[in-house]
């Protein structure tokens, strides 16, 4: 049975997940949020993004960094999921997540009420590519690196820079930016 | 350094990925050009906008990966735990008659609240059929999943994986 022997191989990973998904989830979550820009979207990019860490733990090099290397795998949900990307994981993180928000729990009696009021700088985002859009959130919400970006997204550090000098641009130079409109 | 060469490091200067002596030509080229300067503070603003997005409190992740818990006397788990167990049975009779061996083989792992009195009550519609599943909460569970993919629906089936 495939499935036992798992069990047995991933005991420690699985434990490590769940410890990681617990101090990591808020932080996964608004990752998604800023990709996604929208509420549900992010609540399912997390279940995906667990799904495919919990598929793939087998294969990670135990040399690297865990939490980077699940940011990475929520970065790259978050990427097909705007490029109209669908995954049968997608399918199922979607149903999960709507059959857990239908029961009734105390602390989240309208969760989405405190995402009502989007901010400038959330809207601004979704004015620029996805890709754009990860390097942006990768350095400024994460505080990553530009090797660090660069090795996220399979790219050169030098590809980071002039790429964010683009991002950046495009962004002053939208419509709704205060102040935009330069050059 | 020219206005040119300073406008494509602008980020790196933001970034702090410029060595020392670059930041330094690049400081000195700003104090002297006020044009670039005020462009470097275009970009200041535009980055203070991009991290004053607030940072968002979703529910705990139990209520994403698990459904809403409810503690429960101990008398109730036995039961609890039989009715999972016969569901798991029923469910198990239902893939396998109504899917065979077409669907798609996967695992996933739910993470059920620590307290071992808690049970997690799941309920999946499947086919415009209702399933409940009951954890309880004592660990990582696993549960094989399979999914089938018809014309015009999706098919999910659960079964019992085993427990860490």
């Amino acid at each position: 049975m495939n499935g036992m022997q798992n069990c047995g191989i991933i005991k420690n990973d699985m434990q490590e997940i769940s410890e990681i998904y617990e101090r990591h989830y808020e932080r996964i979550f608004n990752l998604c949020y800023r990709m996604s820009g929208n509420y549900h979207d992010s609540q399912d990019l997390v279940q995906e993004t667990f799904m495919k860490v919990h598929q793939k733990i087998t294969s990670f090099k135990q040399d690297a960094d865990i939490s980077t290397w699940i940011y990475s795998i929520a970065v790259n949900c978050c990427l097909d999921h705007l490029r109209g990307r669908k995954s049968i994981l997608r399918v199922l993180a979607k149903i999960i997540s709507e059959v857990t928000s239908r029961r009734n729990d105390p602390s989240c009696d309208n969760p989405e009420s405190q995402f009502m009021n989007k901010s400038e700088g959330l809207e601004l985002l979704q004015k620029i590519t996805p890709r754009h859009r990860a390097m942006i959130v990768l350095k400024i919400y994460m505080g990553y690196n530009y090797k660090e970006i660069a090795h996220i997204l399979k790219t050169s550090p030098d590809s980071v820079g002039v790429e964010l000098n683009r991002a950046r641009k495009k962004l002053l130079n939208s419509p709704g930016e205060k102040g935009g409109k330069r050059q | 350094m020219k206005c040119s060469s300073f406008k494509k490091r602008i980020s790196q200067y933001l970034d702090k990925e410029l060595s020392p002596e670059e930041e330094k030509r690049f400081v000195e080229h700003r104090e002297t050009c006020e044009k670039c300067n005020g462009l470097i503070l275009e970009y200041e603003g535009l980055d203070k906008i991009l991290g004053e997005i607030p940072v968002v409190h979703p529910p705990g992740p139990r209520t994403s990966f698990n459904a809403a818990h409810e503690n429960r006397k101990a008398g109730i788990f036995f039961l609890a735990k039989a009715l999972a167990g016969a569901l798991v049975v029923i469910l198990v009779a239902f893939i396998l008659f109504r899917f065979g061996s077409d669907g798609e083989k996967n695992r996933i792992a739910l993470i059920p609240p620590g307290d071992k009195r808690t049970v997690c009550s799941y309920e999946i519609k499947l086919n415009q059929r209702r399933f409940n599943l009951n954890l309880k909460g004592d660990g990582v569970q696993l549960l094989n999943f399979e999914i089938a993919e018809g014309e015009d629906h999706i098919s999910l089936s659960f079964s019992e994986g085993g427990t860490l």
